[in-house]
Parts: C-alpha cells; structure tokens; sequence
C-alpha cells in the first residue's frame, strides 16, 4: 500500500466521520437541549402535569419560580409543565386526552371548557375546590365561563377586557387630535373615513371569519342570540342587521385593509406594530408587545376604555381557566395546583408582569389596579380592571359551537364579498344555527 | 438440504434487515391507511360517547356536500401547476445543465425554494402578494405597470392562482434536479450524431432531447400531480382555506381536525382522494407509457 493510497483511505474516512458527524449532530444537541422537567420523574416522586396556552417563553421568569415555591411546599411533588401555541392548542390537547394521557391541570378557554366538559373529559370541581375558594373569584365570570350545565369545570385565572390603543401619530397626519379618539362605534366611524381619506394607513382592523366573528359583533352589541331554552337563535333582528351592516361596510367601503376577510387575530397587533394602524381594541396585554417590539409605536399610543356602542355598554371579558382532567392520577393534588397558581397572590405578582387582571376579588380591588403611573400600560390596567365588573364572559354552551361559528364565518365571507346582503346573512345564519339545534 | 438452510438464512436475514423498515411502514403507514377506510364507515369523533357505524353514509353525504364539491374543483383546478412546473423546471434544467461558468451557483439558488419550509415561503409571499402593504403591488404601481391594486389573495377569483404561483416556485428547483438528472442520461453519442447530421440546437431538443427525457417528464407529472391533489401548507397559511381557496386536503382538515373533529365524515373524503390519486396516477402512467411508444 503506497503512500497515496494511505491518503486516499484518510480522505475517505475523514469523510465517512464528516457524514456521522452530521447524522448525530442534530440527535445531540436536541438531547442537549431537552429541558429538565421532560425527563422522568424519580421513583417516589407524584408528577403532575400542566398544560398551559402560549407562555413561554415569555413568562418563564414568573412561571417556573411559582412551580419551584408550590414543589418546595410539596416535598415529593414535581410539576411538569408543558406549553404550546394558541394556534391548534386545542387539537394538541384532544390528542393528548385520545391518547390516554392528558395533563393533570389543563389551561382552557371557557368556549374550550364546554367543549371537552360535554366530552366527559373535565372532572366537576365539587369536592377537590372548596366553595369557599370558589367565593373569591368574580361571580360573574364563574357563572359564566366556568359551568357546564349546573356544575363547576375550572376555577378562573387571568382575565382582560379590551381597551383602546391608539397611535396618535396616524391621528396627527389625519389632522386629528386626542379630542377626536371615538368612544362609540358610531363616532369610529367618521373617524375610519377621515384616516383613510387623509393618509395611507387604516383606522380599524376587525376580524371577520375567525371563530364566529359575527356572533362577537352581535354579542357585544347586545343582540340576544339564543332563546333562555338555549334551542332557538332569534338573532335575526333589525338591530342584529343594522350592526353587521356596519361592520361589513368597514370592509365594502375599503376603510380596513383587504386582508381583512381572511386574516387572524394576531394580524391587527401586526399591523399596529408596524405603524399602519390608528386603533386596536385589544386586550390590555398586548400593549407589552407594543412596548417591547416597537418602542417608536408605544411611545405614540394613548389608551382609552374600550370603544363600545351608543346604547350597550356591556363589556366582554376573556378569560383563562384552570381544569382538572378526568383521568388525572392525582385530582386532588392537580386541584391543589390549579388553587396555589390562581390565588390572589400569585395572580397578582403575574399582573405585576403583563397587564392581565386576576380573577379574584380582592386582588383585583389592590391599589396596583387604580393608582396607576400615567403610561399607556398603567392606564390600561386602570380601564381593564375597571371593566371587568360589569363584564360578560362571551361563550356559546352548545354542542356544536365550531359548526355554528363557522356558519357565521362562511356567510359573513359571502357578505363581505357582495354575494348576499347583510339582512340575506343574518336570516341564513339564523336558519341554519336553527337546523342544528335542532339535530 | 445444506443448501435449504443456507437459502433459509439467507432468506431470514433479508427479512431481518427488511423488518425495521416494515415496522416503521406499518405503523405509520398502513395501519392508519386502513384505519382511515374503518373510521370512513362510522359517524366518529375523537371521544364522542355518540360515536356509532353508519355504513357508507358518510360517503352519501359526500354528495350533497357543497363545500366538498367546491374544495374537490379546486383540487381538480389546481392540477394546472402541472403542465406549467414541466414546461419551467425543463426549460431551467435546459439552462443550468451545461457546464458554463457559476453554473452551480445558479444550481444552488434554484434549488433554495426546495428546502425552504412551505410555511416559511407562505408567509414570505403572503407579505408580497399583500394588496395594501406588498412589495409587488408598490412595485407595479411605482413602475406605472398598474393604474389600481391587484387583489392577489383578497379575491375570491384570483386567490387560487396566486397560491399555485407559490407552489409552482417553491417546486422548480426539485423537478429541474430530475430533468439534468436525464439529460445527464442521454448518451453523448446520441446528441453527437443529431450535431453530425446538421441538426439545429431546437431540432436536437424535440427530436432527441425531449423523447429520451419521457420517462422524467413522466415521473415529474406523476409526483407533481399529487403534490397538487395534496397541496395543504400554502393554502392554510395564505388564505385559511377562505375566498373560495380550499382544496380537498384543506376541507378534509377543517373538517376531521378543526371544529367539529368529524374524523369518521373527513376519513370518507380521504379515501375519495386516494381512489382519485390512485385512477389519476394510473391513468398517468398508462398515458405517458403509450406517447413514449408512439
């Protein structure tokens, strides 16, 4: 074997290592960077698993020292927390519950909870809550978010009411002032058609076919949707009309963008972000996005309560809760957890972090709620919370809640591109909702 | 009987070695395949306590199913990636295939797109087809090329194509790789004798090029006919299925995961798409093998 050959079978293997270098590479680092609360719990350690909607890593500052104060309460308790994107969330936990292996604590929207609740997935808090806790928390939302039927699913924890964001910037190059800032939707109107008419940027971004906008839209306008026996939509009214004639003709009269009629929630934050839009009526946590994505945007923004309508002022509150799984292992300890994460305290030091609201009483009576610092996210915390009591969870409890909003959904499309007439939509919505509930 | 057991060996451990492969296919492949076909028979969703056989009623319910006729013509209509992907990915292996100077760099560049994630390259275009903030319509409106926006994924009409825009570029570079692959496949000989006997370079490429090439040409149209019966990602990022944009593989997913999580409904319309896939990419071959003959 001469030299050239030595080098040659070098060259190869040198090669071959390059290949397996790159075959392992990957399986390494990701074994490297598999989180410590992935891996199995030790012998005699009761793990108990938490599932929670867009948090991390945003607020593992806060979340992760909460899990390590309740494990050292609990010697022999480990908590594993799990966190996955708003976006097919839901999907993520049905799998999980197919599978047989659902989290203990399980973070839901109240329209969730009457979707796995009617699944018999939930387990009923009476006797791992006791009422006592369940009195600390706002009635209002307990009522209405947390039930399915006459029994208790999930015990609440942040809550936001929308406020109004706007950037006085577009206002300024519109030639208007903090004077002019709508407080009704009727007065947004105007104000859409002179910011459109006077720069190249939009007022409004409404969401119009994402998880039944139109019931949204009516709802807040205090248009009765179901009859009390929750078996009718009666709907279909001149005042259910005259609301969804306004908003689609934001979008027939090119006063938002085109996109409109497609896009998601999170496109109006987007576009706000970037400067080209005057006003998003949001919850008051994504001023922090604002604050600390565009800094420029944040600085230019006023914040005022929630623009609401001339003759209905009732406010929709969105809520996070906690639920139990059915088949979790450990109920009473899972309960236990969901208590010590949405106590006062504990919602409280989270508020510190984000403009959210608790849902208990009395933290959301603190001082931190009403003597705020005079900044577009002290403001709103101030409005938020002030909100919240006259507030209104916005859920449909009906079986089939992802078909009917996507009734709404697909004619509110068909409005919006001129194929039927708004009163044409609200009669079809209200006939079809009809035909189902009817199943 | 020395040879039996040694054949025998031999026999077992090439299904040893084929055993990993087989497990991996089974598991992920054809158990859900036929599970697929059992749940199409059953009015079924995940953890329903109403979940019961109904027979081949989600089937008939196919046919009275606006929504799944229209994501059907769509499907059908987004076959037009096909003759067009062919007819560019060749032209472009044409390009690229002889050895000119940076010629792998071009190589490279084309073949980008491919392994770029489809969501990434949705959301990327989604930004440049925006009518109000995109960079095409500013571009035309700044070069007078337009008198007023185009709508390219906020109408009901133009939205699909716009989307088979996305996917006809995002595929090129794939399909050109197997195009130079059969260039690279016709022997020299071949193409020396067309240049002997005084045949212009468009002659060569009719006469000699593009006949040898029929079993790519073949091949291409067969993978890029069921990428576009299939296609999912574009729509779901782009349009969400709106403005008269879903497709087949769209409504099966809005309807077997989304929402209601009618699976046992969204498993009949799955197996509708694979008869079509399996008739269409038959037909295909048939075809494509009777115009090589010819």
């Amino acid at each position: 074997m001469n030299k050239s050959h030595v080098r040659e079978l070098v060259r190869r293997a040198g090669r071959k290592y390059i290949c397996y270098l790159f075959i392992l590479a990957p399986l390494i680092l990701c074994r490297c960077g598999k989180k410590p609360e992935e891996t199995k719990p030790a012998p005699g350690v009761t793990e108990i698993s938490i599932f929670t909607m867009q948090l991390r890593p945003m607020f593992d500052d806060y979340f992760l020292p909460l899990i390590s104060n309740f494990e050292k309460n609990h010697p022999g308790v480990k908590i594993k927390w799990l966190d996955y994107p708003a976006t097919d969330y839901d999907t993520k936990l049905l799998t999980s519950f197919v599978g047989g292996n659902p989290p203990d604590v399980v973070n839901l929207s109240p329209q969730m909870l009457m979707d796995f609740a009617q699944r018999n997935t939930l387990a009923p808090l009476e006797g791992l809550v006791p009422k006592e806790v369940i009195d600390t928390y706002f009635p209002n939302v307990v009522r209405n978010g947390c039930m399915f039927g006459d029994k208790i699913y999930a015990v609440p924890w942040y809550l936001a009411t929308a406020v109004a964001m706007i950037n006085m910037k577009i206002f300024e190059e519109a030639g208007l002032t903090e004077k002019d800032i709508p407080t009704t939707n009727e007065e947004l109107w105007e104000i859409a058609k002179t910011i459109r008419k006077k720069t190249d940027k939009f007022a409004v971004f409404p969401i119009y076919t994402e998880a039944g906008a139109m019931y949204g839209m009516l709802f807040d306008a205090g248009v009765p949707i179901l009859d009390p026996t929750g078996k009718h939509a009666i709907f279909d009214t001149p005042k259910a009309v005259k609301v969804f004639k306004y908003w689609i003709d934001f979008y027939r009269e090119g006063l938002v963008p085109s996109e409109a009629l497609t896009a998601m929630h999170r496109r109006p934050i987007e576009l706000y972000k970037s400067g080209k839009l005057a006003v998003f009526t949001s919850g008051a946590q994504f001023l922090k996005l604002v604050k600390s994505d565009s800094p420029n945007v944040y600085a230019r923004t006023v914040v005022r309560p929630r623009i609401h309508w001339k003759d209905n002022d009732t406010c929709t509150i969105d809520v996070q809760l906690l639920s139990i799984a059915r088949e979790s292992r450990h109920p009473k300890l899972a309960a236990e957890f969901a208590q010590f994460v949405t106590n006062g305290k504990n919602q409280l030091d989270f508020c510190k972090i984000v403009p959210i609201i608790p849902s208990v009483i009395k933290a959301a009576e603190d001082p931190y709620f009403t003597d705020v610092e005079d900044t577009p996210i002290g403001l709103a915390r101030k409005y938020a919370a002030a909100q919240v009591k006259k507030g209104v969870v916005v859920h449909l409890p009906q079986k089939h809640s992802a078909k009917l909003f996507k009734i709404m959904d697909d004619i509110t499309e068909k409005v919006g591109l001129g194929e039927m007439t708004p009163e044409e939509g609200i009669k079809q919505a209200e006939d079809r909702w009809n035909e189902i509930l009817g199943e | 009987m020395k040879f039996s057991v040694n054949r025998l060996r031999q026999v077992g451990l090439a299904y040893l070695f084929l055993l990993p492969t087989l497990v991996i296919l089974g598991t992920f492949l054809f158990y859900p395949m036929v599970r697929a076909f059992l749940l199409s028979l059953w009015d079924y969703s995940p953890l329903s306590p109403e979940n019961h056989f109904v027979g081949l009623a989600n089937f008939s319910r196919l046919a009275t199913d606006a929504d799944f006729w229209q994501a059907l013509r769509n499907s059908f209509l987004y076959l037009l990636v096909v003759p067009v992907i062919i007819i560019l990915s060749l032209a472009l292996s044409l390009l690229v295939e002889p050895k000119i100077p940076f010629v792998n760099f071009f190589r490279a560049c084309y073949y980008i797109p491919v392994v770029t994630m489809m969501v990434v390259v949705a959301l990327v275009w989604k930004q440049i087809f925006d009518t109000d903030n995109g960079i095409l319509n500013a571009l035309l409106l700044k070069y007078g090329l337009l008198g007023e926006r185009i709508h390219w994924l906020t109408s009901p009409r133009l939205a699909l194509f716009t989307i088979m825009t996305v996917t006809i570029w995002k595929g090129l570079g794939y399909y050109m790789v197997i195009f130079i692959a059969g260039l690279r496949s016709i022997p020299p000989e071949l193409l020396e004798a067309a240049m002997i006997d005084g045949c212009k370079p468009r002659q060569t490429l009719f006469h000699v090029k593009i006949p040898m090439l029929w079993p790519s040409i073949t091949l291409v149209a067969i993978i890029s006919s069921i990428s576009a019966l299939q296609v999912f990602e574009e729509i779901y990022v782009m349009t969400q299925g709106r403005l008269n944009t879903s497709t087949l593989v769209f409504y099966i997913y809005d309807t077997g995961i989304r929402g209601d999580q009618e699976m046992g409904y969204a498993c009949a319309m799955g197996v509708v798409l694979f008869c079509i896939i399996f008739v269409f990419t038959y037909l295909n071959v048939r075809m494509m093998g009777r115009v090589h003959k010819i």
